[in-house]
């Protein structure tokens, strides 16, 4: 989308001292002082008003659709021996609002808060895209005969018989096995002129208390409180027999609170930390249901207007009680302790050490309506344990060492899925009624090793080398089930180096080189072997559950595997900075990265990026700054493009 | 061959490097010392000279209690210039007090004077972090005086971390990206400059992975999910590139090219086509497809979540049969 602005800004930059008590002489020794600035912008939008498809660059500008617009900031600061504090403000818009504040009593309890809101204007999808779909098969292979087919223009009907040998509707037509729209997507856009963004709002408070007669214990408690309101598009798809999209309006009404107690202690050369994270996400936003079947029973006479999960009121199927919810964000908690430390064994060496232990809960899993039958009245946990630990030596005047590790355990709760269509597996007689249900073992279910090794050398006088290596080992548990790789083993080598030829300019040099055994891939994603088109006559559809076909002739039957990562990539950057004077800085840089992933079935996986840029920066005085640059950005990826050929 | 050079070089600089390992260097996490007969003056002898000092509103330094700096042996100017005593004596001798401009302290003793303080919640990894090995040292950043920005900071965040990481901040300026630029979120909401908090990449401000990172905003991704999607638990890297993109929603690609790497096309998502008559969705008379002549090159713009929205994981069974509820599409 298109936007063009003409913006004019009004130079209305203000900045008035509010010395409180003499708005004379210095008052750089007042006890409160202030500053008031004020700001404007005045822009022509002479393009299109459209703002539902306007993102880029009004994307977070909540004045964009005003002409005239006003930026107005304060800031109070009051000093004494006792009391200290600050606050500042800034008002653009009733979406654009920043706040802070600190207060310092006699240095024994400090409390800081900012506040902040600003607006994310969200995509309007009018799925305009999905023509894109439509076909007209030749027949064969095909489904079977398809919807009657309407002239498209009903009023001239000597239109279509102008047309006989491609109106559909011709019994010429539909006798040559005519197709059509068997397997097109249509969709219904329930509030087509609506304009979708978000407000976010971020509170954060952090307070400390300095025990005096306790020097070196800090206590303290941290909050932060996230809020998203305002309006989204929600979409959904019915079941694929009728392939039908369909798009609301939702009220978005998120909150999230972090509440963080903490200690720290620090004595002589031992640095101690703890604290304890409990997270709340609600969700209080427009409680989404869709009729599912408006389109099935309408469709093609195969596909029964059946559901094959419980409907919202319970498990009645084929009932009329269609209506199922969606976009549903449940609610969830976090609680986290984390254990941190650092001891300056001498002045050469420190060791750093922590432990992370985390459970996330999924709090509405357990919920009136839950798909998870086989758990129900049970929250869904992740349990996380992370340690980490990191050795810092200076082995020399010019040679320093870095020694790191990290393992981190994560485990999920399995998940009983109820495949519920028991309607209709009296159709099957020999199948027992929960022969489609599963147990969904989690992603989460694994573990991660990092090992890794800096060393840094100072050669000479402004020349830097330096090098490391990084080991990281993923374990994944279900990695048969969910078709990934079971342990991938990642080996990253880096090399570097920076001369700095004067005070004026340095140079740096990089390199780093990534080596993967295994990849994280997605395995039989694709392609089921030449010939198996053969194989479709499996289990006849029942027009509900057509897993018992797809699954085992076309879903389960592929063979190829498929990743986006590479299992080697090398990259090489130039950096460059030169500042001739304190007024005057520009730097120059350059990266190249090649990656490949040879693993994959089929061709290869490639990547060639290249980013490289100039910039100039002028600084004639604290409150002036000019800035020009060029940079330029070129990402092209190789993929194997895999499209099934048959036919729904 | 060159394999061997670089395995050889590789080789001499580590021998040559640890036999200077003899010489072990002195007061590097501890702050340099002036000379031995110096001794503390107070704040008010230095303030004779230094007046406008004082007049700093802005710079904490001035106001810290001793209760505050255990490890220092004074506070105030002291605190770090060190003991002032030949200084005053030598009329100002500059030589004889610690300086952090560019005749002063070397970077890691600039660090090492500023740990004696700063070393605990977000500078507890400084020790051999990407920052201290690339002589990257606190007053890099931060001006301690005549400064009234907020944190001290030298200048604006996304100028400063710009200074050097210009490839990152032109990645800002893309069509997709985070509100960086328009002052909403800044580098240091994600990185910590002072030594990432798991000493792993990029200085990260998470303690666990760095999807744990990006659930702290978009925490109604955390889940955990009934129905997940194996990448987004693995790593949200994968698919999108925090820093900007051309793609929306910063993905590393647009759709459907994103998904089609890992994923086959659809038998419906990707049809050839040449029909001339549109299509009319039954029961639904105001939702039709019109023909098109280019029907297999306008599937390049399909968009996957158009179908299957809820990617990032859902607790609600699709209704899309084929997937036993996996499809992500409610």
């Amino acid at each position: 989308m298109k936007r063009r602005y003409l913006t004019v800004l009004v130079g209305l930059c203000l900045a008035m001292p509010l010395a409180m008590q003499s708005v004379a002489g210095d008052s750089s020794d007042k006890p409160l002082q202030g500053e008031v600035t004020i700001g404007g912008k005045w822009q022509l939008d002479d393009l299109d008003r459209h703002e539902g498809r306007a993102k880029g660059g009004a994307e977070f500008d909540s004045t964009a659709d005003k002409n005239l617009s006003w930026d107005t900031g304060a800031k109070l600061d009051y000093r004494s021996n006792a009391i200290n504090f600050d606050v500042d403000g800034r008002y653009k818009d009733g979406d654009d609002q920043t706040y802070g504040g600190n207060l310092d009593l006699n240095r024994v309890m400090l409390y800081k808060t900012n506040y902040d809101r600003f607006m994310h204007r969200l995509g309007h999808d009018y799925m305009d895209n999905l023509t894109a779909q439509i076909f007209r098969a030749a027949g064969n292979p095909g489904a079977p005969v398809g919807l009657p087919f309407p002239c498209p223009d009903p009023n001239n009907p000597a239109f279509c018989q102008a047309l006989p040998d491609t109106d559909p509707n011709t019994a010429g037509y539909q006798n040559s096995r005519s197709t059509i729209g068997a397997a097109a997507v249509y969709h219904t856009d329930h509030d087509p002129f609506a304009t979708y963004g978000n407000t976010h709002t971020t509170w954060e408070n952090s307070l400390t208390f300095n025990v005096p007669n306790f020097p070196g214990l800090q206590v303290g408690f941290d909050h932060r409180q996230e809020k998203r309101k305002g309006c989204a598009q929600a979409l959904t798809t019915s079941k694929c027999s009728a392939c039908h999209i369909e798009s609301y309006s939702k009220g978005i009404n998120e909150e999230t609170n972090d509440y963080i107690p903490r200690v720290s202690l620090k004595f002589e050369a031992l640095a101690l930390e703890y604290s304890f994270l409990h997270r709340e996400f609600n969700d209080k936003s427009q409680e989404m249901i869709n009729g599912y079947n408006a389109l099935a029973a309408a469709h093609i006479a195969p596909f029964a207007a059946n559901l094959q999960f419980p409907t919202y009121s319970g498990t009645t199927l084929n009932a009329g009680s269609e209506i199922l919810p969606f976009s549903r964000t449940p609610d969830s908690t976090k609680d986290s302790h984390t254990l941190k430390g650092r001891y300056d064994i001498d002045a050469n060496n420190t060791v750093m050490a922590g432990l992370v232990y985390s459970k996330s809960t999924n709090t509405q899993t357990d919920g009136a309506y839950s798909p998870l039958y086989g758990e129900f009245g049970k929250d869904l946990e992740l349990d996380s344990t992370a340690m980490m630990a990191k050795w810092h030596s200076r082995l020399s005047h010019a040679v320093s060492l870095n020694l790191f590790g990290k393992y981190q355990t994560m485990n999920n709760d399995n998940v009983g899925i109820d495949v519920n269509d028991a309607a209709l597996h009296n159709k099957y007689k020999n199948e027992p009624a929960d022969l489609w249900d599963f147990t969904r073992f989690s992603a989460y279910d694994m573990d991660i090793l990092t090992l890794g090794a800096d060393l840094s050398w100072k050669l000479a006088k402004g020349i830097t080398l330096k090098g490391g290596y990084e080991y990281k080992m993923d374990d994944r548990k279900n990695a048969d089930l969910l078709n990934v790789p079971e342990t991938t083993d990642e080996h990253t080598i880096k090399l570097g180096a920076d001369w700095r030829i004067n005070r004026q300019m340095k140079w740096a040099l990089g390199y780093k080189g990534q080596f993967v055994n295994h990849p994280y891939a997605y395995k039989n994603a694709v392609c089921t072997p030449w010939g198996s088109f053969g194989q479709y006559a499996g289990p006849a559809s029942d027009g509900a559950d057509y897993y018992r076909s797809y699954g085992p002739t076309i879903y389960d039957a592929r063979t190829g595997t498929r990743s986006n990562l590479p299992n080697q990539a090398h990259e090489f950057s130039l950096k460059g900075n030169f500042m001739p004077m304190k007024t005057l800085s520009a730097n120059l840089y350059g990266k190249y990265r090649n990656a490949k992933n040879d693993d994959v079935s089929g061709n290869d996986w490639q990547q060639d990026l290249f980013t490289g840029g100039l910039n100039l920066v002028l600084t004639p005085s604290e409150k002036l700054v000019f800035t020009a640059g060029y940079n330029y950005f070129y990402d092209t990826y190789d993929s194997m493009y895999c499209i099934a050929l048959y036919d729904g | 061959m060159v394999r061997k050079f670089i395995v050889a070089a590789a080789c001499v600089g580590l021998l040559v490097g640890c036999t200077q390992a003899v010489e072990k260097r002195a007061n590097i996490v501890k702050p340099p010392e002036i000379d031995p007969c110096a001794k503390y003056v107070g704040n008010d002898t230095c303030m004779g000279c230094h007046e406008e000092i004082s007049k700093e509103r802005h710079n904490v330094h001035l106001r810290i209690a001793s209760f505050e700096a255990p490890g220092a042996k004074a506070i105030g100017c002291e605190g770090c210039h060190g003991p002032g005593s030949l200084h005053v004596d030598g009329g100002g001798d500059k030589t004889k007090i610690l300086r952090f401009g560019e005749e002063g302290l070397h970077e890691e003793e600039v660090a090492a004077v500023c740990t004696t303080c700063h070393s605990s919640k977000e500078h507890l990894n400084w020790a051999g972090s990407a920052h201290a090995e690339n002589e990257v040292t606190c007053t890099t950043c931060h001006t301690v005086h005549k400064n009234d920005r907020k944190a001290l900071l030298a200048k604006g965040q996304n100028e400063l971390c710009g200074t050097c990481h210009q490839d990152v901040m032109a990645q800002t300026y893309f069509a997709s990206h985070h509100p960086i630029k328009e002052g909403k979120m800044g580098c240091t909401d994600c990185h910590n400059p002072h030594g990432g908090n798991n000493f792993g990449k990029a200085m990260l401000k998470t303690d666990e992975r760095v999807n744990d990172l990006c659930l702290k905003c978009h925490t109604r991704y955390q889940g955990p999910f009934v129905f997940e999607h194996d990448p987004v638990v693995e790593d949200c890297m994968i698919c999108h590139d925090p820093h900007g993109t051309v793609a929306n929603n910063l993905l590393r690609q647009q759709e459907p090219f994103l998904c089609l790497q890992c994923h086959e096309a659809h038998f419906h998502a990707a049809r050839a086509s040449n029909s001339k008559f549109a299509v009319t969705a039954p029961g639904d008379p105001s939702s039709t497809i019109g023909a098109t002549e280019y029907g297999f090159q306008k599937s390049f713009m399909t968009k996957c979540t158009q179908c299957h929205p809820y990617v990032h994981g859902s607790d609600l069974p699709s209704q899309s049969v084929a997937g036993q509820g996996q499809a992500l599409t409610r």
